[in-house]
């Protein structure tokens, strides 16, 4: 969005030119969702270390889908490490770190958080933020079929957003300040193709938003720039990019013979069948169906590879429209290594840009569309810096907390 | 923090040094130290020769006010217990120490003779010392005191309450929390995190072990039916889960 579409000017005008154009591509985590980008954004380590892999995950050794938060990351978030060198952070929506722990400043959780009396560290801050209005996130469902609303909420949630991170941007003794601007993501989700299109009827709002968020990005980088002791980072946890077609991993992996339910009615993951050797979560993640680790696993060590391979080979030739739908099949270990990685998917897939994958369990073909307009993209989300010099030549999301301890001096 | 002198006026035997001197030891709790003075202090070593005359009273009530200027100006929090029974010399210090509350600790002349453990007001009223506050000389009540406070009527700890609280609201001092009782198993547990850190301070070092504690006996999420309904509604509104 700081550069724009291709053919399109900067959605992020006053940004760009306050980095000089000297912004970076950045590729960022597999998959490219929030809760594993920001966790690997927070820990500076890849899954394989901070243990979330997803939205969602299995409960082990059963098909019980739970939902991983703050509680489960398993590696130490920046603004809490910082605390042991004598660094306070005012940490203001930041996704995946529901439920708030006591963090050396103040931490406002953002997506997926749910009460914000949980949602806030320290507890004294509530009353101003309940004062203000605050909001933890947009009511999404509005993005379907009532646009107009929608876009009034985000342009609300953002303002007051705004006015108590100037709030505690005065009033709070910090060395890291950190303002995350989830409205972008949410807007581009329901309306992409307002973006692409000028006469679409929301056209000129989307770029409106995209204007208030410009405006209220360049306050606070001048304010930082007017202060000789500051350095400012900016990026973005993924990309975005127009969807040309979903793909639904479950529905594929049945045409193929890897998934199949005990009986035709049975529903989700818990009627997986013992002839299945294979299964999707969301959005891009395979799992072997494994003897020992499944209640119904089938797959016998001796045969995890093959299947794998097999499931490598599926993937890769896989086309919609008579085009070349995965850039990349991974296998865990080509991503991910550290303590947690029992707990990875056995594969990984990395879409071509377009085909947004998602598990689609219900659904009863392998492709299709939806409301959604906009999806995520691994390969172009952006990091900026006041010293451009350290950022790296090809960089990561991984490398960002390095980056700010570089520029912090520890 | 900022500096300010607390001046407690009011008749003799009121109760201001008894008051001054609660709010001093309070004041010690918090970790703040205070600069006491009364009347017993700066009449030996300030104001050593003066007597109890009009003239004689202001000049000791200005070389106290000038004392307590001085200390104010760098940061002191003072305490001073003085009978000081005239306006225009009260007024006149509050103007040159500029951060100064007064408060008025008003009893009944009744009350006052009752607690005079040392007979001075016996003496006064028979005669036997001149210039007497209350008996034979005037005690001007103060006209827009910071506070009143009703010795006769409250408790030595209500009288404290509301001095602390007007220098709380005057922003003189910080809010303190109300005290949590922590269970012997966290102290333990704490205590052990301890051994071998290193913190710049005291408070950064509290968060890091709260957050590690956390972090350590949180365990798998949780999450009620409820919550995980919530959670799921909202990842399936974005389209995070199909």
């Amino acid at each position: 969005m700081l550069a724009g579409a291709p053919g399109r000017p900067s959605l992020l005008p006053g940004m760009k030119e306050f980095f000089s154009g000297q912004a970076a591509r950045m590729t960022v985590s597999i998959p490219e969702i929030s809760a594993v980008s920001w966790s690997s954004f927070m820990t500076g380590t890849q899954a394989g270390d901070h243990g979330i892999y997803g939205f969602v995950d299995l409960a082990p050794g059963s098909y019980q889908v739970r939902f991983p938060d703050f509680r489960d990351l398993k590696a130490e978030p920046f603004f809490i490490e910082l605390g042991a060198h004598g660094k306070r952070s005012v940490i203001i929506n930041l996704p995946a770190t529901y439920p708030a722990r006591p963090v050396p400043g103040v931490l406002i959780s953002g997506f997926v958080a749910l009460e914000l009396e949980r949602a806030v560290f320290p507890a004294r801050y509530l009353p101003m933020l309940r004062k203000a209005g605050y909001q933890i996130d947009v009511d999404a469902g509005k993005g379907r079929d009532r646009k107009a609303e929608f876009l009034a909420d985000l342009h609300y949630a953002l303002k007051v957003r705004q006015q108590v991170a100037d709030r505690l941007w005065k009033q709070e003794d910090w060395d890291v300040f950190m303002f995350t601007v989830t409205g972008t993501d949410r807007l581009q989700h329901f309306l992409y193709d307002a973006y692409t299109d000028e006469r679409h009827e929301f056209h000129s709002e989307f770029r409106g938003f995209f204007h208030e968020v410009d405006k209220a990005a360049v306050d606070f980088l001048q304010r930082a720039a007017a202060r000789p002791d500051l350095e400012v980072v900016a990026l973005s946890d993924h990309g975005f990019g127009p969807i040309r077609s979903e793909i639904y991993l479950n529905q594929v992996l049945k045409k193929n013979g890897f998934f199949s339910s005990e009986d035709p009615g049975a529903k989700g993951l818990p009627g997986i069948s013992g002839r299945a050797t294979a299964f999707a979560l969301d959005p891009s993640r395979l799992y072997i169906h494994r003897k020992g680790k499944y209640p119904r696993g089938v797959v016998a060590d001796a045969d995890y590879e093959k299947v794998r391979r097999d499931l490598r080979d599926l993937f890769t030739a896989y086309e919609v429209g008579g085009q070349r739908a995965i850039r990349r099949v991974y296998y865990a270990e080509e991503l991910y290594a550290g303590r947690q990685l029992a707990a990875a998917p056995d594969l990984l897939l990395l879409s071509e840009p377009g085909c947004d994958l998602k598990g689609g369990m219900e659904k009863d073909r392998e492709t299709g569309t939806s409301h959604f307009t906009g999806m995520h993209r691994q390969d172009n989300a952006f990091l900026a810096c006041s010293r451009p010099d350290l950022i790296a030549a090809s960089p990561t999301i991984f490398d960002v907390k390095g980056l700010m301890y570089r520029l912090l001096a520890i | 923090m900022k500096g300010v002198t607390v001046w407690f006026t009011g008749l003799p035997c009121s109760g201001k040094t008894t008051l001054a001197l609660k709010l001093s030891a309070e004041l010690k709790k918090r970790g703040i130290q205070s600069e006491d003075l009364d009347g017993d202090i700066t009449r030996k070593y300030l104001s050593k020769g003066l007597g109890f005359s009009k003239e004689d009273r202001d000049e000791n009530i200005r070389r106290v006010g000038f004392v307590c200027s001085l200390l104010t100006r760098h940061g002191a929090l003072v305490t001073a217990a003085f009978v000081s029974p005239y306006r225009s010399i009260r007024d006149e210090i509050r103007g040159m120490i500029g951060d100064f509350v007064e408060v008025y600790v008003k009893c009944s002349l009744e009350k006052c003779i009752e607690r005079d453990v040392k007979g001075m007001y016996k003496k006064a009223i028979a005669g036997e010392i001149k210039n007497f506050t209350g008996v034979s000389d005037p005690f001007e009540e103060p006209l827009k005191p910071e506070l009143v406070i009703e010795s006769d009527r409250e408790s030595e700890e209500e009288s404290l309450q509301k001095v602390l609280g007007k220098l709380e609201e005057l922003g003189y001092l910080k809010p303190v929390g109300k005290d949590i009782v922590v269970p012997d198993y966290l102290r333990l547990d704490l205590v052990k995190m301890l051994a071998g850190q290193n913190f710049p301070d005291l408070p950064t070092f509290v968060i890091h072990i709260l957050s590690q504690y956390v972090a350590q006996n949180s365990g798998p999420t949780d999450l009620s039916q409820s919550e995980e309904d919530a959670v799921r509604e909202k990842l399936k509104k974005l389209g995070y889960i199909s």
